[in-house]
């Protein structure tokens, strides 16, 4: 009967789920010949060291660093474009240095795109302080350990951080998610009722998420955690597992090419092996989780490196098997960096002495971090380069993984504070 | 989050508080003048430090100049107290953007020419904002800043010309008891001849100059035969990157060889740091 049941709601989300996805808008821009389009700027930009990337949906371009473009800004871009297609239902459209001429508009205060403004422009401010605070690399990492930025990372940095298998660190994610709503939680249930504490925590997490981008990984995880509360607020018993698959299905129905998004597929992964790989881990590696300080991390980055890793390997070829290892020696950290982080973030708005004072507690830290990162990148001999690989290798590594598990007979996570 | 119950023991903010005094202490700056011509790619970007005192010449095109400022000034350092712009092109004020960015600025020395490129505005208006004195030097002047010394051998007052960057770039000669330097900024050898040398060279001591920072990143029209005779330096530098220009050309290496000038590049050494006390000195690499 419950089979059953499951079995017609997966068959039903799966007919609505290829329903919407037809039902995506299509772009069609002619290709080889200068055109001019308008659009709005629907991500913050990246910066690279001499570049920067903007996105008006479907069409990426690459323009000068400067003048910098802002998230939902109105443009007019003349110049050629070249179609990339990703797959049947996933184009995009590539420009390189073409004229750009910012359109003024009116302002009106209350819409969707003003507030998602407003809030990346705190963002923006908050980085720009965090960046007086400290030395490169250490301002980059806190930033995006507290907020997920990436952009104008220094690019051997960052380099290094690819190459051990630590760049979901720098992703504003789960644990970001947990931290906001414990912070928001512990102060308001001193003068609020649980329930409206709870709303407090609620909105809390829909600023935050949108504050960092609503980048898959924390849109996830804000989903998640607050499915997990309305539960709470009706009195039912919490299934992480459920709510990781309820959380895809509406992240999926309300925007259907998501699923091909990077991002979205490691976080559900990661979280999946941690809701359902680790406790098994557990069971079975436990010699290697009584390492002292060590041992914890390793475990949980090995349940869910074992989960992301044919997602790596299709998209990115390569494959750092020491991995487990450096994220081990550097994951008792990152609690500490976001908590220094949000605090100095706050305090930065009032104080910039105070701030600058914290940061130098949180500096030994962030040095050590770096440090770590930068010794495991440097070596030549830590990684698996093997070309990208077809993805009907996923699928099948998968269905290994899944009747490996049932077969140890699945038995889910509670913890989900990482991922 | 059981990780930050740690927070609540005395003991680990006592031993925290001891690692950033070592730490504090480790990174100290000793009593010696530090010359770091950054590997930033195609582009000028050199640090002088002595003591707390840090003065940046240019800023290469990016922000790659960060890492470099990172490793080469203490952690609690967030002040650098003369910025000098040698000339407004890309390559040298790119990276000054960052910089004016996430340091304080005292002292802001640049000539009075602008160009007009965007990126060129977001600077000038970074450099506003950030309330340093700005002062346009010219040949003749010095600035002095504790034990060092800089003597401006150029520009002429009348020689500023939008049309030539390059050959209004600032000339600094750094000196510091018997060691000196000389930073050429891109300027071509027109101006290396107009140069006021001996007068000004001479005024200390007949010898040359201990360290040349080789002119437009060794293009051929800098850096003439007769010029490297006149200032007879041990060591040049070429601070370069890859580039669609040919530099360093041979013709230069060739002069300088020529000359028996060593010279060490920072595309091929990286970041390269020279150290003197104010009468011998070194170099690593």
């Amino acid at each position: 009967m419950r089979l059953r049941f499951i079995s017609l709601f997966f068959l039903l989300f799966l007919c609505l789920y290829l329903f919407r996805l037809t039902q995506t808008p299509r772009y069609f821009i002619a290709e080889g010949k200068p055109v001019k389009i308008v659009g709005r700027v629907t991500n913050q930009p990246y910066f690279n060291d001499s570049y920067q990337i903007i996105k008006l949906g479907p069409v990426l371009i690459l323009a000068q660093r400067f003048p910098g473009y802002f998230y939902g800004d109105k443009v007019e871009v003349f110049g050629k474009f070249q179609k990339e297609v990703i797959n049947p239902f996933k184009s995009q459209y590539m420009s390189f240095f073409p004229t750009i001429r910012l359109l003024k508009e009116e302002e009106s205060l209350i819409s969707k795109t003003n507030f998602k403004k407003f809030l990346l422009k705190t963002r923006g401010q908050i980085e720009e302080k965090i960046k007086r605070l400290l030395p490169e690399p250490q301002s980059s990492l806190l930033l995006g350990v507290v907020l997920g930025v990436k952009t104008q990372m220094p690019e051997d940095f960052w380099q290094h951080l690819r190459k051990t298998g630590t760049l979901h660190l720098v992703v504003a994610s789960g644990q970001n998610v947990v931290m906001v709503v414990g912070f928001l939680m512990n102060i308001s249930v001193w003068f609020l009722k649980r329930r409206w504490a709870i709303l407090v925590a609620v909105l809390g997490i829909v600023v935050y998420v949108l504050m960092v981008g609503a980048e898959a990984p924390a849109v996830r995880a804000g989903l998640m955690a607050t499915m997990i509360f309305i539960g709470q607020l009706l009195g039912r018993e919490v299934n992480p597992g459920k709510f990781l698959c309820l959380t895809a299905m509406v992240m999926l129905l309300i925007c259907p090419l998501i699923l091909f998004d990077i991002g979205f597929q490691l976080s559900f992964a990661a979280t999946a092996g941690l809701l359902w790989l680790h406790p098994l881990l557990l069971t079975k590696l436990s010699a290697l989780g009584k390492i002292p300080v060590l041992g914890e991390g390793l475990l949980v980055t090995l349940a869910a490196q074992l989960a992301a890793l044919p997602i790596l390997l299709v998209n990115f070829g390569q494959f750092s098997w020491l991995s487990p290892l450096v994220n081990a020696l550097v994951l008792p950290l990152i609690p500490l960096l976001m908590v220094f982080g949000f605090i100095i973030a706050g305090l930065s708005f009032f104080s910039s002495f105070l701030a600058q004072l914290l940061s130098w507690f949180v500096w030994p830290f962030l040095s050590w971090f770096v440090k770590v990162v930068e010794f495991f990148g440097g070596l030549s001999w830590t990684n698996w380069e093997m070309g990208e690989i077809s993805c009907w290798w996923a699928v099948l590594y998968y269905l290994i993984l899944l009747i490996f598990l049932i077969k140890a007979g699945f038995k889910p996570n509670e913890r989900i504070d990482h991922s | 989050m059981k990780e930050l119950t740690i927070l609540k023991k005395p003991l680990f903010w006592l031993l925290l508080i001891l690692i950033l005094l070592w730490g504090a202490v480790f990174s100290l700056p000793d009593k010696q003048l530090h010359l770091v011509f950054c590997d930033v790619g195609q582009g000028d970007a050199i640090l002088i430090s002595y003591s707390q005192v840090q003065i940046l010449i240019d800023g290469g095109p990016d922000n790659k100049i960060l890492s470099c400022l990172s490793k080469n000034m203490p952690f609690w350092d967030r002040k650098i107290e003369i910025v000098v712009l040698t000339h407004p092109e890309e390559d040298h004020f790119g990276g000054l953007i960052d910089v004016f960015k996430r340091y304080n600025v005292r002292y802001f020395v640049a000539n009075s020419l602008v160009n007009d490129r965007a990126s060129f505005w977001q600077f000038y208006r970074l450099a506003l904002a950030e309330k340093a004195s700005f002062y346009s030097p010219k040949a003749g002047d010095k600035i002095r800043i504790g034990a060092l010394e800089f003597l401006v051998l150029w520009p002429e007052k009348d020689f500023l010309k939008t049309d030539n960057f390059n050959d209004s770039s600032v000339v600094l000669k750094l000196v510091y008891g018997d060691f000196e330097a000389l930073f050429t900024g891109d300027i071509s050898e027109k101006v290396e001849k107009l140069l006021d040398l001996p007068a000004r060279l001479a005024a200390k001591r007949a010898g040359g100059v201990e360290i040349l920072k080789v002119a437009h990143h060794g293009s051929k029209f800098s850096t003439s035969e007769e010029f490297l005779r006149k200032i007879k330096p041990k060591l040049a530098i070429i601070s370069v990157g890859k580039n669609r220009f040919g530099h360093p050309t041979p013709e230069v290496l060739e002069r300088l060889n020529q000359a028996g000038v060593k010279v060490l590049r920072t595309d091929q050494e990286g970041n390269i740091e020279i150290v003197s006390n104010g009468w011998g000195w070194y170099n690593s690499p």
